[in-house]
């Protein structure tokens, strides 16, 4: 891949690839280290993507790999999770933006385990349906819904709010 | 009363669109291929200089082998391989060693003083 290309990706897909590792480790910092290692996965293997969309999947796909990387390392070398360490309604640079229902709702998501957490940002941030995002995740589409329907029930839970 | 899915959809969708990658993090991505290609060059480079000195330690022993005793070092390690080749090779065959003593040979003298007596005959 040439350093324009390179470039131009960085350009469209940074903040989806940094949202998705964010939602998925909860931490700024592992967060940065996913990224920089999906880019350099990218600069690496001079894959050829159709389109963009098709470039666009496999950055997500790849940062989510890197994810559960990051955790298996983790928990091979016995680091503890700081599963306290990051809160988006609690970082000092968002908590000022974010109103009271957006800081509850991140707080009940930062309850929530990764797997499910990753779904619920594909599904309602980046608007992939149930099909794609069972191809991103490489898994079946009756997980998928099964994975955000439980989502939905703890999120309902935790929020404790008047659903319809 | 809310819709849960439209409620969940419109506060999460309104909270992530507010987060950006630092631009740090961008700068840092945006120069990984010049690093990458420094520290190719760097290692190039290493490469280069450790080989000419090799080169240069190589020519250099050779002069010196060669002032103090008119032969380079690498032919005479050569020469002193091939005898030993040699050597090893005519063993195998029953034949004088390269240097040996006419004594450590194994003559048969009998068989040769027979034919010289037989030819005299």
């Amino acid at each position: 891949m040439d350093n324009r290309e390179f470039s131009r990706l960085i350009e469209l897909y940074l903040d989806t690839v940094y949202r998705i590792a964010l939602s998925s480790s909860r931490n700024e910092a592992d967060a940065e280290d996913i990224v920089q290692n999906t880019f350099v996965k990218l600069l690496e293997q001079h894959k050829k993507f159709k389109d963009d969309e098709h470039a666009k999947r496999w950055l997500i796909r790849v940062a989510i790999n890197e994810t559960h990387m990051l955790y298996r390392k983790r928990k091979r070398e016995d680091v503890a999770i700081n599963e306290e360490a990051f809160s988006l309604g609690k970082t000092a640079s968002f908590s000022e933006e974010l109103s009271p229902d957006e800081n509850e709702l991140m707080a009940a998501l930062d309850l929530l385990s990764v797997k499910y957490r990753q779904i619920v940002h594909l599904f309602y941030f980046e608007g992939y349906s149930t099909r794609e995002i069972s191809q991103i995740l490489e898994i079946s589409e009756e997980n998928v819904r099964t994975r955000l329907l439980r989502a939905r029930k703890q999120l309902k839970d935790l929020l404790k709010g008047d659903w319809e | 009363m809310r819709d849960e899915k439209k409620y969940i959809k419109s506060v999460y969708k309104n909270a992530y669109s507010k987060i950006n990658a630092p631009e740090e993090l961008k700068k840092r991505l945006m120069d990984i291929p010049s690093a990458r290609g420094r520290k190719h060059k760097a290692v190039l480079l290493k490469i280069t200089l450790i080989a000419a000195a090799v080169l240069i330690c190589f020519v250099l022993s050779n002069l010196a082998t060669w002032a103090a005793t008119g032969r380079p070092w690498v032919v005479t390690v050569s020469d002193s391989m091939y005898k030993r080749e040699l050597n090893k090779a005519m063993e195998e065959h029953s034949v004088y060693t390269i240097g040996a003593t006419w004594e450590a040979v194994d003559v048969d003298e009998t068989q040769e003083s027979t034919t010289i007596d037989e030819e005299a005959d």
